[in-house]
């Protein structure tokens, strides 16, 4: 029996509006915090607006506003037609929707506020992180529910790796966001030091592989050969793809933590699978590149064409790069500088931003239809984005490569050459301001393709509800042919299939994550390692707020040129109390695991008050605020109550002494600032981030 | 707050080899099913994109 029915372009639609503003948005913040990078008073003298708060907001609207948005259109958009169904529920589109929108507006107010959890990519506090939950269910019902009630009985691979996306991700978010809130918007990350680092890295890294990588997949085999006209060059490799490349990706996390103090036999295995998903990786670019075969004329006048190979290519640089830089060698270079920044950007704006793009301008003249406004334009957005990226990503490997080897540098006498950090910033600055000039052409980019797409809008008229029709399908499975039970039993059950693609991704995570957790001699205790004293974790709160791991690491790596600069090199069991930790994965300033009892407390002071007096030429911003504002004591007790039920050994009933401990400690700090001609009141938050920065790495520092 | 029952790791290797073998038989499995497949099986799939209109 034939049925009627109409597919939902009005859901497509506005995802592809929301994609659009909110890539705007977030590229706007993002050449904000680029330019903060070679002038600190583009911050505008706001704590709001300076770079530690920012950068986060920057990274959470691409990803999560931007691409986030970008695959709901793709999906809502294919879905429907690979699977000859309306969306299961339209109620369900609009909670999904405006539930998105709403947590991408309440990142927007949290994140400058310094309300962060400070696990990268994960910032959102506790509340935002259940909302996330509820609506990517949302999107999870409406997904399946689809998915039932097909007329097309074959899953297309497309579809496969939208149901990885949702099932890893739904993992990796509820793995990643046990916390233990503290007050509204505060909360401690129950894991603490390796363990936290483990989590956040397996999450982090996945995040890129589920989020960035499969969803987007899955739309390049459904978009790529509908561009092309032509079927994808070989199905068999897409199976083989999505297979290998879901299981291979979950275990290549502890890439990110090479030589730090992970044990090393997980180092080792997050090398020997990074190597490994290069093949992956690549059978997919391949296929991608190769469903061009015969079709390159067309690529030379098809814009969306040559949006989606330069993105492809994009994507086959920057899955080379992954396992090249997971080598530990060249992790010891690159680990820590703008090398790793022009990595992540390759694969950003190129692959996730010119498929995002290529989309776009195939689609919305589709649903509205009518013809691209111009074809000229999008022409000059695909050069000026290729040039913008080129003017981005080859600063970024100049000055990270650069700071990389000016770090290990010695001289003939054994002596570093660098031996003044500033020294091996001021010498990238340059780049830095390249960088930015990129950043403004790939912006330049999408502001020409909004106004080609607003120009097309307003040609054409949306075709919300598209007439379509297909054949009722059949209850029941008929073999049919040549066809085969076992063989496509999956493909026509979504939920074994969404069972086993979680039981591919469960293997690794488990593997990595279990001995770390559970076996004591992965992480030596230190009997010197003591809790923080209650100032000192306030504090450190207020180094989470302001952003400081987003430039500060504090992980001194086992090599001579670390150790001669920082000092001894970082020991697992010196993160056992840090409720999460804050080993950071960037030194856009040096290393502070070692910081304690190296300058005084007037150096910090002024410093924190103005870097460049202290420091000539530093780029770090002034925190002139932490001066005027007052540390809220009230949330001390529950503080220390909620890190005690989490393990930390303060003893019992600290919390009714803490806050009168705190002021004591505050007091001397005021007291030998004073002796030190800098009148400050000791309740100010200023004594609580110098308390911090005084303790940190004290506990095992040789006297 | 995690139980730590056990007391240490017999070298790292064992870890490794194992993982690597995990995925060994996987990745055999998947590639057997994959060349089981029968031709226009494959096709059919490949060409659902451009197939939307068949009934």
């Amino acid at each position: 029996m034939i049925e009627k029915f109409y597919y939902d372009n009005k859901i497509v639609r506005n995802f592809a509006i929301a994609t659009i503003v909110w890539g705007i948005i977030g590229m706007t913040v993002g050449l904000l915090v680029a330019l903060q990078l070679f002038k600190p008073a583009m911050n505008m003298g706001s704590q709001y607006t300076t770079f530690g708060r920012i950068r986060p907001l920057h990274t959470n609207a691409v990803i999560f506003a931007f691409v986030g948005n970008a695959i709901f259109m793709g999906v809502y958009y294919s879905l429907q037609r690979l699977l000859k169904a309306r969306m299961y529920s339209d109620i369900l589109s609009k909670i999904h929707f405006w539930g998105w929108q709403t947590i991408i507006v309440s990142a927007v107010i949290t994140l400058p506020l310094g309300l962060t959890t400070s696990h990268e990519y994960a910032e959102l506090e506790w509340p935002i992180d259940i909302a996330i939950t509820l609506i990517w269910v949302v999107f999870g019902v409406n997904m399946f529910g689809t998915i039932i009630k097909r007329r097309e009985q074959h899953m297309y691979v497309a579809i496969w790796f939208y149901i990885a996306t949702f099932v890893t991700v739904a993992v990796l978010h509820i793995v990643n966001s046990f916390e233990l809130p503290v007050s509204a918007f505060k909360s401690y990350y129950l894991y603490a030091g390796v363990q936290d680092a483990l989590v956040q890295w397996w999450y982090g890294h996945n995040a890129v592989a589920f989020f960035l990588t499969t969803p987007y997949l899955g739309m390049m085999y459904y978009f790529l050969p509908k561009m092309a006209n032509r079927p994808v060059y070989s199905y068999k490799l897409s199976i083989l793809h999505f297979w290998s490349l879901i299981f291979i990706y979950i275990w290549a996390g502890p890439h990110h933590l090479l030589y730090t103090s992970l044990p090393s036999w997980a180092q080792s295995l997050g090398v020997a699978f990074s190597v490994m998903l290069i093949a992956p990786s690549w059978g997919g670019m391949i296929n991608g590149l190769l469903t061009l075969r015969g079709a390159w004329d067309k690529v030379r006048e098809d814009p969306t064409l040559k949006f989606m190979v330069v993105g492809l290519t994009a994507y086959g640089m920057a899955t080379f790069e992954g396992p090249m830089l997971a080598l530990k060698q060249i992790n010891a270079i690159a680990h820590y500088t703008d090398w790793i920044v022009a990595h992540v950007h390759v694969g950003a704006l190129g692959w996730n931003g010119f498929l995002t793009f290529a989309i776009l301008y195939w689609l919305i003249p589709r649903i509205y239809r009518t013809e691209l406004y111009s074809k000229k334009l999008a022409g000059f957005h695909f050069w000026i984005g290729t040039l913008g990226i080129i003017f981005y990503a080859v600063p970024m490997y100049f000055a990270g490569f650069t700071q990389g080897m000016m770090w290990k540098d010695f001289t003939e006498e054994g002596m570093l050459r660098y031996p003044n950090f500033l020294e091996t910033v001021i010498q990238i600055i340059p780049m830095y301001m390249l960088r930015s000039a990129g950043g403004v052409l790939y912006l330049a980019g999408v502001l020409v393709m909004t106004y080609n797409l607003i120009k097309t809008v307003n040609r054409g008229k949306l075709l919300a509800n598209e007439p379509a029709e297909a054949l009722a399908l059949e209850p029941g499975y008929q073999p049919v042919g040549s066809d085969k039970k076992v063989h496509r039993m999956l493909e026509r059950k979504p939920f074994i299939f969404m069972v086993l693609s979680l039981v591919v991704i469960l293997i690794g995570g488990m593997v990595e994550m279990m001995p770390t957790f559970t076996i004591k001699s992965n992480i030596p205790t230190i009997s010197s390692v003591k809790p923080y004293s209650a100032l000192e974790l306030q504090g450190r709160d207020l180094y989470i707020r302001e952003g400081c791991v987003n430039c500060h690491s504090q992980m001194v790596r086992p090599f001579l040129s670390e150790t001669e600069r920082y000092g001894e090199y970082s020991k697992a069991g010196e993160f056992v109390y840090d409720h999460p930790h804050l080993w950071g994965s960037k030194r856009t300033g040096p290393d502070l695991a070692r910081e304690g009892a190296k300058y005084s407390n007037a150096w910090h002071f002024n410093h924190l008050l103005d870097p460049q007096t202290m420091s000539p030429g530093s780029i770090m911003p002034p925190y002139e605020w932490l001066i005027s504002q007052k540390l809220d004591t009230t949330t001390t007790a529950s503080k220390i109550n909620a890190m005690r039920s989490l393990g930390v050994p303060y003893e019992a009933g600290y919390e009714k002494q803490a806050n009168a401990d705190l002021q004591k400690q505050a007091r001397t700090i005021a007291a030998d600032l004073e002796a030190n001609r800098v009148k400050v009141k000791s309740d100010k938050e200023i004594i609580a981030i110098i308390a911090y920065l005084q303790r940190l790495g004290t506990d095992i520092k040789a006297k | 707050m995690f139980k730590q029952f056990l007391n240490e790791v017999n070298g790292s290797q064992v870890y490794l080899i194992t993982s690597l073998a995990i995925f060994m038989i996987f990745f055999v499995i998947v590639t057997v099913l994959l060349f089981m497949m029968k031709t226009d099986q494959i096709k059919y799939m490949s060409e659902l994109p451009l197939t939307e209109d068949r009934l």
